[in-house]
């Protein structure tokens, strides 16, 4: 096993002060003057605890409070986060949560609420307080075959909301890679996909919502009724409710056909992985590399007709490799280096183990990748995941896409001899009130475009401040270029302000402070 | 080595909790939290109790709510041995809470097996006629009856989570010596088989019947096939295409769930302890029923026949009924 101390010069150059971070940690000087690096929120310190569990236990709402149990919940998919709620509440009606958050208002109580639980950066962690479980809601109410809907309760997996649909031969719209991610908290964040590009990000196929407010009022809300607050939860980041149920859009499962095109070079991956988005060539793209040497654009069909469309008028036009042409272009490249011989058998181990995982015998018929969410959400687990998932991001307009993702790919290596960059589009639904102060960067029209940059740590053990002092980096290239972040919550909160700028923070400060008095519906994500 | 002196359980499997991420993604195929919602009470909640300190005694409620059905296993990224920590866990909880309870087996010569012998388990040998019809099926491929009460009567014990006497176990093993292959109809058995005879190949009644193509042929595309769930999981990279292909050349539907393992029923679950937690098996079998259009449940195991037929409108055989 290896260790990894912070190096000197990887970390920022600025001197580390005493100066203490101010209270408000989206405050414009939040990060001025102190040293890179996020650290865990101040724990709350337990006042009116005891009397706002009384309150709850004698309206019948369980609170279990043993340690065993609070441990479990001590930190999130990040594993940088470390916190640990007073005590948990399983989740079972929008009635049971409603009488939470009106306790948690009179009590000044911190409520923190988990889904699946797959935040980075410690946004589902409860430093004290309530930890609400949204699993207990984990349960579809039916299925509309005729308007193509399905409303389920926010709590549940994609996955399981996939197995249920599946027996009317449906599927959801786009859901995140990884199937352990919960509903409800993938709409109060965005959720990408590789179909992304095509049916936009999974918050844009809810139709309408079941709300709990922070005070605790339970409201319905779609486009035309209460339309305000609507827009508000979708990519709200937890801030303005709870998701208690969601209605959503659906459509008919289909087997999928998949192709690999391969790149040696980053910028024109990305250049034709934007042109397919644009032109609609594809059902599904993306681009997944191993370094940024292989680089792999995928695109894959619903239909046999678009696949021959896209054969027709498309493959010509972008310039990856199939795979042999490509083997024989790598194998040229590294017999002139031959000093590089450890990278080249790295990619070669890396492919040999990636690529029957990725088309199991059991999920194929007739040439087809049956259920592949299922394949790819495994994968991204089983060769991606680990006890601390570091994934920071960028999310961007068309015109800053290269520039920011190979400023990216210049931070990871140099930090990191090992990694990989998960990139995608996302087609924007018109102009949205939801997407201020989201994951969609403000600069964007029609689509926005993403990556994220992952390093694969193995078995070396890295400290905590150097894998933040990478994610600073990668994050400072979006203050500095404008953009935004699929995640910008809990730990990295201080860029909140520094990249969206005062006005949107103002007033959605506003509006948090308006619609949560005391401020207690999951805390330190963004305000 | 454990301190009752068998090579039954080692520290190998129990460290397989430490590689734990908590993704996750085994609570999506865990009866017990579709059942519950209570991550407490999975694998995924006794993982990171067990990272956190917390031991057996404190896992109480979380380990008897198990069925052992083994689907957490096969999609675990990590590799966690989830079934060898359970079950070493109730032992461990078995020794520190209960009269530590060796499984003391009667005085009994165990008969000398060989060549391909047939357990059929306990729920079996409670039903004559089926037995008769397996063994009819079984006896032209060369396999023979064993007795194997005492052997059914040892895994109803483990399951609960009583070590084997050594003294037991020594006398199983070396009357297996001669065997070459085991038909065990219980499920639970075949990774502890496995285990402790790593000569002899361990097949189920299920997978060894469907070999015979009369059995197959049989199969129908509106029937429902329910694979014997602990078996399947115990030997899953290899099953999972034995029972894909099979689901392709006969078009019936299988109990398998989007990540490809066994929907259980837990009716098979021996599990005796007192405990809050049951998964209800019926509820199960309605969840593997819901929207899939059959006309025929054809089990491998005789527990999950006896949960079947509480459903309406179905017939229910077994897969050693599909021929004459």
């Amino acid at each position: 096993m290896n260790t990894t101390n912070v190096s000197s010069q990887a970390l920022s150059t600025e001197a580390p002060t005493q100066t203490a971070m101010p209270a408000d940690h989206v405050h414009p000087d939040s990060l001025k003057g102190i040293s890179r690096r996020q650290t865990n929120p101040a724990r709350w310190n337990g006042e009116g605890w005891d009397v706002f569990v009384g309150a709850l236990r004698a309206k019948n709402v369980e609170v279990r409070e043993k340690k065993q149990t609070c441990r479990v919940y001590a930190t999130d998919s990040g594993g940088l986060a470390y916190g640990m709620p007073h005590g948990v509440t399983l989740a079972v009606s929008a009635e049971q949560i409603s009488t939470i958050l009106k306790e948690a208002q009179t009590h000044r109580v911190p409520v923190t609420v988990k889904g699946g639980g797959l935040t980075t950066e410690g946004e589902s962690v409860a430093f004290g307080g309530l930890q609400l479980d949204m699993r207990g809601m984990n349960r579809v109410i039916s299925v509309d075959g005729k308007n193509m809907t399905v409303r389920t309760q926010a709590g549940i997996h994609w996955h399981t909301l996939a197995e249920v649909l599946r027996r009317d031969g449906l599927d959801y719209l786009s859901a995140p890679l990884n199937l352990t991610a919960s509903v409800g908290g993938t709409l109060a964040v965005g959720g990408i996909d590789i179909n992304s590009p095509r049916l936009g990000c999974s918050a844009d196929q809810a139709v309408s919502l079941q709300v709990v407010t922070p005070t605790g009022e339970i409201r319905e809300c779609s486009e035309s009724v209460d339309p305000e607050l609507f827009e508000r939860v979708l990519l709200g980041y937890g801030q303005f409710g709870v998701i208690t149920e969601a209605v959503m859009r659906v459509r008919k499962f289909t087997p999928i056909t998949m192709h690999y095109f391969y790149y040696g070079s980053l910028r024109d991956a990305l250049e034709d992985l934007q042109l397919l988005v644009r032109e609609d060539a594809a059902d599904y793209c993306g681009i997944l590399t191993i370094l940024d040497k292989a680089i792999n654009l995928l695109v894959a069909f619903d239909s046999d007709e678009r696949e021959r469309v896209f054969f027709e008028k498309w493959r010509n036009r972008i310039r990856g490799h199939g795979e042999p042409a490509f083997a024989l272009r790598m194998a040229r490249y590294y017999c002139l280096r031959p000093w590089r011989i450890g990278e080249a058998l790295y990619l070669l181990g890396r492919k040999r183990a990636l690529e029957p995982a990725f088309n199991p015998s059991q999920y194929m018929e007739n040439g087809k990748i049956v259920d592949r969410a299922v394949v790819f959400g495994n994968q991204v687990w089983k060769f991606w995941g680990g006890k601390q998932m570091v994934i920071p991001d960028l999310a961007v307009s068309a015109g800053k896409y290269v520039e920011a993702i190979e400023r990216g790919n210049a931070v990871c290596k140099k930090y990191f001899p090992r990694y990989t960059l998960y990139c995608t589009g996302i087609k924007l639904s018109g102009r949205r009130e939801r997407y201020e102060l989201s994951c969609i960067p403000p600069d964007a029209v029609d689509f926005a475009y993403g990556c994220e940059f992952e390093p694969i740590l193995g078995d070396t053990v890295y400290s905590r401040e150097y894998l933040q002092a990478f994610k600073n980096e990668i994050y400072d290239i979006g203050v500095d270029m404008k953009t935004s972040y699929y995640r910008f919550g809990g730990m990295m909160k201080g860029y909140v302000r520094r990249v969206f700028g005062d006005e949107p923070v103002d007033k959605h400060l506003a509006m948090k402070r308006a619609d949560d008095p005391a401020m207690i519906l999951n805390p330190d994500v963004i305000f | 080595m454990t301190e009752t002196g068998t090579e039954l359980f080692n520290d190998k499997i129990k460290s397989g909790y430490e590689n734990c991420t908590g993704c996750g993604v085994c609570m999506l195929t865990c009866p017990v939290w579709r059942q519950t919602r209570d991550i407490m009470l999975t694998t995924c909640g006794r993982t990171r109790a067990l990272q956190n300190g917390d031991g057996p005694q404190d896992l109480r409620d979380s380990l008897t709510a198990c069925v052992l059905c083994g689907s957490c296993g096969p999609v675990c990224p990590a590799g966690v041995d989830t079934v060898g920590l359970t079950t070493e866990l109730r032992m461990e909880l078995a020794e520190k809470t209960g009269p530590a309870p060796a499984c003391h087996a009667p005085n009994v010569v165990h008969g000398k097996a060989s060549g391909k012998v047939f357990f059929p388990g306990s729920a079996m040998r409670k039903d004559d006629r089926l037995l008769r019809r397996a063994l009819r099926l079984l006896e032209p491929d060369g396999a023979g009856l064993y007795e194997d009460a005492e052997i059914s009567d040892m895994a109803g014990k483990m399951e609960a989570g009583i070590r084997p006497d050594p003294e037991w176990f020594k006398d199983f093993v070396s009357s297996m010596a001669g065997a070459a292959e085991i038909i065990a109809a219980d499920g639970f058995l075949h990774r502890h088989l496995r285990q402790w005879l790593p000569g002899v190949r361990v097949t189920g009644l299920g997978e060894t019947l469907l070999r015979r193509p009369d059995i197959k042929k049989a199969l129908k595309a509106t029937d429902l096939y329910m694979i014997e769930a602990r078996g399947y999981h115990a030997d899953y990279g290899r099953l999972v295409n034995f029972y894909d292909r099979m689901r392709l050349e006969t078009g019936c539907r299988l109990n398998t769930s989007l990540q490809r393992t066994a929907i259980p029923t837990g009716a098979a679950n021996r599990q005796n302890r007192p405990g809050p937690v049951r998964v209800d098996a019926e509820e199960q079998a309605r969840w593997i029923l819901d929207k899939r259009k059959t006309d025929r449940v054809v089990a491998e195991a005789v527990e999950d026949m006896k949960i079947f037929k509480k459903m309406p409108g179905i017939e229910v055989i077994h897969v050693a009924e599909l021929v004459n």
